[in-house]
């Protein structure tokens, strides 16, 4: 279909996304009630009715967010009907089928009930209710690798090649990792090949691998793992840090000079933190710099060529951030969290 | 007061046993002297590290509010699925003057980025400063527990030891005192009465002798 | 004296500004109806803009009617 017609209805969406001014307006508000009562004034007003007559406090607001972020892409989704662009929803919201299995595997493995399981599963996925309540029913990890296979759901594939190692090892980091890394790998294999449209989702794609690269990079050096140990758990595909450079950062022994090695990089941002946060090795406000940057590149997409999938992946990230920074505030509501250090948390395009 | 035979037999016991008791008040205090200190010092600490724990605890349950605030409260609750499994503690113990305390030794409450079990592609390092907050916080509570018992330990010690000096020095210790003075007093009226006694024999028979005396002289002449 | 090519003339001049205001009306249309699915208030400016490429017909209209009338 038309991408002027997509672009006109996500830029029409994006216009709807909270301003400054309706976020400053939800951060003073005294307590979650007044908040509650902010929020229906907004975009978030049907979902926020339908989870007050569930739930109170926080819950309601967590699935009132829930509900509207699944709505929201279901409704994109609904038409979006042009390949590119679903092809993209798609990865997107893969993402959630991933956490769902991964949920479901951890539960399994240390034999959690299968109501607390269901507690933690989000079906925003393409993986509906029914699927996912059929895999936790299942005995344990084998079982649900094995019922994953006969539905022939991709995900079967990293699992199997590693279940092997995990039933030796019981380490379930590494089958993590493996569906982690066929998640992106299977995503850019998706966008392989020429077209502008391509080209837009691989270059935002692949910004994120940088990420998740260089979060695990902070995270094994800080820790001190083995840079041989440490690699098992890099992704390829890159924007601009393949596994060459990644190595070379891995080798390096404090948090510090990673984050200066990273200075030839477009990540050289980074090197703003102060001392003080690298020091006390706390990754979490580098990881925050770094999520603010994605979040920015991403939602900055709506000024690239309208006629393209930009403009949707500008609205995805815009979206998310939102609901995320919404998150922020109502959980600092709940426990007397300073505002100037609230604001420090919010992520602003 | 009890009934006490008033001999110099009795008297020497008495003695020895006010020697006893006061030795025993002696050792007693100087062992409260001592774990007063002991108790002391094991106070300071537990203070400490119970403020110590509060700030421990308030700064997990901060990181615990932002991990929750910025990823999703789900993805967290998943990860601490992963992470979920039980920790071991030894329990020893030792021995503080004659009290027994108990040390507990923790099996690695600390894990490193690895051992925690969930993937750590799509985790954040927030989860992990999370958790290695909490942990931290078990570390400080596991070593609390181990000095709070140890302080009530000798708390309970302490006051036993006390009640244990007052007993001595409030009761026995006076009522053997004045048992000895009873038998004393009783012992030294009797010596008087029998030096009385004696006294007056002594001059009847020096008055009878005279008497004698006399007789004889009054037949001699 | 006037031919066949003066009407035959005229016809193209007036397909070309209707083709091309088909082609910029469907373009601006497909994106006007996005804009007013999201936001109903906007209605009367996607109009505005809807009706602009008429120009394009009305300037072909006008040329094949000169055409018409002044090639004699």
């Amino acid at each position: 279909m038309d991408w002027g017609y997509i672009n006109a209805r996500m830029r029409g969406m994006k216009s709807r996304l909270l301003d400054h001014r309706t976020l400053d307006a939800l951060i003073i508000q005294p307590d979650i009630d007044t908040l509650i009562g902010e929020l229906e004034k907004t975009a978030y007003r049907d979902d926020m009715i339908e989870a007050k007559g569930r739930y109170s406090g926080m819950p309601a607001i967590e699935h009132a967010l829930r509900n509207n972020f699944v709505r929201t892409f279901r409704k994109i989704l609904a038409f979006a009907k042009n390949d590119e662009a679903e092809q993209y929803i798609r990865i997107f919201l893969h993402r959630w089928d991933v956490q769902n299995i991964k949920t479901i595997l951890r539960g399994k493995n240390i034999h959690v009930t299968n109501e607390e399981i269901l507690e933690c599963i989000v079906p925003a996925g393409e993986m509906d209710e029914a699927t996912l309540t059929e895999l936790v029913r299942q005995q344990d990890v084998k079982a649900v690798i094995d019922l994953l296979a006969t539905w022939r759901i991709p995900y079967a594939r990293p699992l199997t090649e590693g279940f092997p190692a995990f039933a030796t090892s019981s380490d379930l980091g590494m089958l993590e990792c493996a569906l982690d890394r066929f998640y992106y790998q299977d995503a850019l294999l998706a966008v392989a090949g020429t077209g502008n449209n391509k080209a837009i989702i691989r270059q935002v794609l692949a910004t994120e691998v940088d990420m998740v690269n260089i979060k695990t990079v902070l995270r094994m050096v800080r820790d001190q793992v083995e840079p041989e140990e440490a690699k098992k758990f890099l992704i390829g595909g890159g924007f601009e840090l393949d596994e060459k450079k990644l190595g070379r950062l891995l080798a390096l022994h404090t948090v510090a000079e990673v984050v200066s090695g990273l200075g030839a990089t477009r990540y050289r941002f980074l090197s703003d933190i102060p001392e003080a946060a690298l020091e006390a090795k706390k990754i979490s406000v580098i990881e925050k710099e770094l999520e603010r940057y994605l979040v920015q590149q991403g939602a900055k997409s709506f000024l690239g060529d309208p006629l393209s999938v930009a403009s949707l992946i500008g609205y995805f990230w815009a979206k998310y951030n939102e609901i995320t920074n919404i998150r922020i505030i109502s959980r600092c509501k709940t426990a007397d969290f300073p505002v100037e250090h609230l604001k420090e948390e919010l992520v602003y395009v | 007061m009890e009934q006490v035979k008033p001999t110099r037999m009795e008297l020497m016991k008495k003695k020895a046993q006010i020697r006893l008791a006061e030795q025993g008040r002696d050792l007693l205090r100087e062992k409260m002297d001592a774990l007063i200190q002991e108790f002391f010092k094991i106070l300071s600490t537990v203070s400490d590290s119970r403020d110590e724990l509060e700030q421990v605890s308030r700064a997990a349950d901060l990181a615990l509010l932002i991990a929750e605030a910025t990823d999703d409260p789900v993805t967290l609750r998943s990860a601490a699925f992963a992470t979920r499994r039980s920790i071991t503690v030894d329990i020893t113990g030792k021995n503080i003057m004659g009290v027994p305390v108990p040390v507990i030794e923790k099996k690695r409450v600390s894990k490193n980025m690895l051992e925690r079990g969930y993937g750590i592609i799509a985790t954040s390092a927030r989860i992990d400063e999370t958790a290695e907050r909490y942990e931290v916080e078990l570390d400080l509570l596991i070593k609390l527990a181990e000095t709070e018992t140890t302080m009530r330990r000798l708390g309970s010690e302490i006051q036993m030891n006390r009640r244990r000096v007052n007993a001595l020095e409030q009761i026995l210790i006076p009522e053997l005192k004045s048992q000895a003075k009873y038998i004393k007093n009783a012992i030294e009226e009797r010596e008087r009465e029998d030096l009385f006694r004696l006294k007056k024999v002594k001059s009847i028979l020096e008055r009878k002798k005279k008497k004698a005396k006399e007789k004889r002289l009054a037949t001699m002449k | 004296m006037v031919g066949w090519e003066v009407p035959i003339g005229a016809a193209i001049a007036f397909a070309g500004g209707a083709i091309g205001t088909g082609w910029a009306q469907s373009r601006i249309g497909a994106a006007g109806a996005g804009a007013i699915a999201e936001r109903p208030e906007t209605v009367g400016s996607i109009i505005i803009l809807e009706a602009i490429p008429e120009t394009l017909v009305i300037l072909g209209f006008v040329v094949a009617a000169m055409i018409i009338l002044m090639v004699k």
